[in-house]
């Protein structure tokens, strides 16, 4: 008896064991128990179900959905429905993910190893398609390349400017969307893989260097397994997304019928949304597959420890003659798809008649105009006048502001308990778990809090539900980023401190912290930023009180005010462009310095 | 790391309201009794709905309501004394369009009662109050305005989660067959074309299935909006598809042959339709990008878009304007419902604002509040259209109309499994 309140004791004198419990509880509760919903959902008779699944009631249960979604071939059912844009789904988000990969990789590798110019310009400007709302990106193409060709035949810009029709696939279907989704979770490699590069110890890449080893060896050799951790997690990150994404196949895909799970769930979700819960947890299963293949190819062996606490200088890596080249190409690339989509929105927010740029077409009544000085479908005076976006704004800010301090916190917990206890079952358990609400699609996971809420006064259209969801949902970036920083940091530096009796506390507070700051503020950046531009997890649970920005601006989309909307998306990324800037004087940290810059 | 201490305790309390959820869902408090709100000696009831059994609408309405019999004067006094009741929850309103809060103003300036609301344009805004309502949560919408008559039938009121009213002080004024359920208003999505090549429109909507359309037809995607496809459907109907067999006889001079997997000319005319068919994001971009784009393309949109600013509307046509009228149909209509909910706790708040929005000073405070507000349509007959459009009867005369009773058999037979089917 008391050899075993011994080892009991024992386990939770260590801190690591103790916040591991703690989040394994939490985590089943806020992850696990809506995943169990979201399966039980799949066997229930739905109102929209018993109008279409004859002789079946309200409520009883039934796998009638599985069997009609799954098996049935009358006018192609299951192809068209499930088979299909399952396919397409995963091609598209294995393939953008990829592209994300690579351009994000490399450009962090550029920034972090290379003597490239413009470093600080690229660095900033790299995170920008992550802060717009992906489907403003994707008008932004359309914007772009639209022409007499394809569509409507309405002229977009590049045809005004060059006479160029770009061809239907290049405009509309796979490769549009897997460029613009690409784009959009770049950032997440650039920051992931950049904040590991930048934090390596550049020894091993030395010794490889005396021992006259060619570049590309290096580079095969040392740095790719050093960064592959952060690689697999960005794949897995960026392909959940790009799974769970909706307004950029609808924007780009549906045009060309190229439907994916997304698109068919909502369609599923007004006529038959037994089958659309089904169709959700597929997209699980496949995220949760890609987690898999990710810890085998990890591994709990392979530890890359990167902070020492030995003195390193990272010797960048000369690119000579290409430099200029290279920069070059790069930033007007980066020119292209992070600086002139906000001119595009500016520009769009001024003029009152599409496609018409002349000054007398142009004005500012749709940003600070009284009421009446415009007319459209949804409102007749500026947005900054209306008192509706003043609240939303507000909203928006205190939202992402909880989001971020709840989920970077507990991500650095959980990081560094993770990487304590590497090994143990209890800590796979947890990671694992902390990642689940990011393969949950947004949609379901809005629905399944929303049916969690209703039976609470205190939650149904409050503030506080927003926050859980957001902190729930947006864990996984803070635990990834916790995490990695974790993995980098030899434990020496700790166990050298623990010998001295310095408490955990101080420890944490006054060697780990301050030590991988960089990685630990983009730990708390990405869900802000995540937040600022999120919908569709929120839409269902907002109230007239708790409008947020992007909830106000899918109004304005749908609606067709398109100059309300780009206006509103300029808001939302001029603030968070400002916090960001905020943080960085406040702090000397941010997103885009965890990897590069100054 | 007080931060990290703050995100702890909060993340806890946070999973501990998850718990809780778990196992007290079922415990959770119904919705107060509207009893407690007794008015100035009224007597007052549950408001129970009789009026709609099962899936027919048409029902007659039975007592649905209580204080039909109230005054005006009455009704006003007993809504306010709701208001100022301790307790009072919030009065809330769901309605799939943002402007619902300027009605909310208004209401406030007359009656001095405050409210909030919840907008959201689809399916969302059916899953938010049916996982509420089940739930019993306690400030769930009392009034909803609600569109897609397929939803509207089969999620609430075949479950009896709405209370039809008709305020008896406008009974006469409000047409007859919008009042079980009670319709507040239409909106018409019509075929609008580009003019600039000098076209003139279809006279016959099997114009629209011909190979040179092709590529030149564009609508919302029937996936972002359900009206839409609710339009299709209504097509496979009797009425419509009779009329559509009709149409083809006399532009082709022949009788239709059917496909193999087309029951009927409306199954057949939506597969040669949806050929031709491109799908947009929305309906004010089709709109915008119609007026830009080349001349003979056509749309089907709402159309309220042709006053929006960012649309040149010398640029396009509206064919049910065209003489003569195209045959078949020239668009669709679809009907806003205004409902209470049955299980409110504020049954005369609820009463005096469907009164209210059902009023010309209601209705114009958020649905014709400008010039520009075409194509909105109150089943009031004292509030006329704004000028440049037509009265109600002319659209219900040409348009396709959402049929609550039709649309659920429909879909139970597989409609939609075949308009699917055609997109692809």
């Amino acid at each position: 008896m008391n050899k075993i309140s011994n080892r009991v004791k024992a386990f939770f004198s260590k801190p690591a064991n103790v916040i591991l419990v703690i989040f394994a509880l939490l985590l089943v509760l806020l992850t696990l128990y809506p995943l169990c919903e979201l399966v039980r959902h799949t066997f229930i008779v739905h109102a929209t179900d018993a109008t279409v699944l004859p002789g079946l009631k309200k409520g009883e249960l039934t796998t009638a959905s599985w069997k009609k979604l799954l098996t049935t071939s009358t006018h192609k059912y299951s192809w068209i429905n499930f088979y299909k844009p399952m396919v397409n789904s995963v091609v598209l988000a294995a393939l953008s993910a990829l592209f994300a990969l690579v351009f994000g990789g490399t450009v962090a590798w550029l920034v972090t190893r290379s003597n490239l110019k413009a470093k600080q310009f690229i660095s900033t400007v790299f995170i920008f398609p992550y802060i717009m709302p992906s489907w403003t990106l994707a008008l932004f193409w359309l914007n772009m390349f639209k022409n007499p060709g394809v569509g409507t035949g309405s002229p977009g810009f590049v045809y005004s400017i060059t006479g160029l029709c770009a061809p239907e696939w290049f405009v509309y279907g796979l490769l549009p969307m897997v460029i613009v989704s690409g784009l959009h979770y770049a950032p997440f490699a650039y920051i992931f893989i950049g904040g590991i590069l930048r934090n390596m110890d550049a020894n091993l890449e030395e010794a490889a260097t005396i021992l006259k080893t060619p570049r590309w060896r290096i580079l095969v050799r040392i740095t790719l397994p050093i960064v592959k951790p952060a690689i697999l997690s960005t794949f897995l990150l960026a392909f959940a997304s790009v799974m769970g994404s909706y307004a950029v196949p609808i924007y780009l895909g549906s045009p060309v019928n190229f439907y994916v799970l997304t698109t068919k769930m909502k369609t599923l979700q007004t006529t038959a949304i037994g089958q659309a819960y089904i169709i959700a947890l597929f997209m699980v299963i496949l995220g949760a597959l890609i987690m898999m293949a990710n810890s085998l190819l990890t591994g709990t062996r392979k530890s890359y420890t990167t902070v020492t606490g030995k003195s390193s200088q990272i010797s960048l890596v000369d690119l000579k003659a290409g430099n200029y080249v290279i920069t070059g190409v790069l930033c007007m690339v980066l020119f292209f798809v992070c600086i002139m989509p906000l001119f595009s929105f500016a520009l769009e927010s001024v003029i009152i008649k599409a496609g018409d740029y002349s000054l007398s077409n142009m004005t500012l009544n749709y940003w600070f105009g009284s009421a009446g000085s415009v007319s459209t479908t949804v409102g007749d005076m500026g947005i900054m006048r209306d008192p509706a976006i003043w609240s939303a704004m507000g909203t928006s800010l205190k939202l992402s502001l909880c989001c971020a301090l709840i989920a970077g916190s507990c991500g650095v917990v959980i990081g560094y308990a993770v990487v304590r206890r590497r090994g143990t079952r209890l800590s796979q358990w947890v990671s694992g778990l902390s990642f689940f609400p990011y393969l949950i699609p947004a949609m379901a996971f809005g629905a399944i809090y929303l049916a969690i809420a209703s039976n609470f006064s205190f939650l149904a259209n409050s503030f506080l539900i927003l926050v859980l969801v957001g902190s729930v949902k947006y864990l996984p970036f803070a635990t990834k980023s916790g995490t990695n920083a974790m993995l980098q940091l030899s434990a020496e530096i700790e166990e050298a401190a623990a010998i001295f009796g310095i408490s955990w506390w101080k420890r944490m507070t006054k060697i780990i912290i301050p030590i991988q700051k960089a990685s630990i503020i983009s730990g708390f950046l990405l869900p802000f930023t995540s937040c600022m531009r999120e919908l569709s997890l929120f839409v269902m649970l907002v109230s007239s009180k708790t409008q947020t920005l992007t909830t106000m601006l899918m109004t304005y989309n749908e609606k067709g005010a398109s100059q309300y909307g780009n206006a509103i998306n300029l808001l939302i990324i001029v603030l968070v462009l400002t916090i960001n800037f905020g943080v960085n004087k406040l702090t000397g940290a941010s997103i885009d310095k965890g990897v590069g810059g100054s | 790391m007080r931060r990290t201490k703050r995100g702890l305790a909060m993340a806890m309390a946070a999973a501990m309201t998850v718990l809780l959820s778990a196992c007290g869902s079922k415990e959770a408090a119904p919705t107060t009794a509207p009893a407690e709100t007794t008015a100035a000696g009224q007597e007052t009831k549950a408001p129970e709905t009789k009026a709609l059994e099962g899936g027919d609408a048409k029902a007659p309405e039975t007592d649905a309501a209580p204080g039909g019999d109230l005054s005006l004067d009455d009704l006003v006094k007993a809504a306010q004394d709701e208001a100022a009741a301790p307790g009072a929850g919030t009065f809330m309103v769901y309605a799939p369009t943002s402007r619902i809060a300027k009605a909310l103003d208004a209401f406030k300036e007359t009656y001095g009662i405050e409210s909030e609301y919840y907008n959201e344009s689809g399916q969302d805004l059916y899953t938010k109050l049916t996982t509420e309502l089940e739930a019993g949560t306690k400030d769930t919408a009392d009034v909803v305005l609600m569109q897609d008559s397929y939803l509207f039938q089969t999620q609430l009121v075949n479950y009896d989660y709405v209370t039809n009213y008709v305020p008896a002080y406008l009974e006469k004024d409000i047409i007859k067959e919008d009042q079980n359920p009670l319709v507040c208003y239409y909106y018409n999505k019509l075929f609008i074309y580009n003019n600039t090549d000098g076209s003139s429109g279809i006279t016959n909507i099997w114009q629209l299935t011909e190979d040179a359309m092709s590529g030149k037809l564009f609508m919302k995607d029937i996936s972002k909006e359900s009206v839409n496809k609710n339009f299709l459907a209504m097509l496979t109907g009797d009425e419509w598809s009779g009329k559509i067999e009709a149409a083809y006889k006399s532009y082709y001079g022949k009788d239709i042959e059917l496909d193999e997997d087309c029951p009927n000319a409306g199954y057949q005319f939506i597969k040669a339709l949806l050929k031709n068919v491109t799908f947009g994001s929305g309906d004010g971009d089709i709109a915008t990008e119609l007026s830009n784009g080349l001349g003979g393309n056509m749309g089907l949109f709402v159309y309220s878009k042709l006053r929006d600013d960012s649309v040149d509307q010398n640029k396009l046509n509206v064919v049910a304007y065209g003489e003569p009228q195209a045959e078949g149909f020239s668009g669709f209509m679809y009907p806003m419902y205004l409902q209470m909910v049955s299980t409110t706790d504020r049954p005369y708040t609820a009463q005096l604002f469907i009164y209210f929005l059902m009023t010309e000073d209601g209705f114009k405070s958020a649905f014709q509040t400008k010039a520009a507000d075409i194509g909105t349509y109150s089943t009031n007959t004292t509030i006329s259209p704004l000028e440049g459009d037509r009265e109600l009867t002319f659209w219900k005369d040409c348009l396709v109309i959402e049929d609550p009773t039709y649309l659920p058999d429909a879909y139970a037979g597989g409609v939609l499994d075949f308009i699917t089917y055609c997109t692809q």
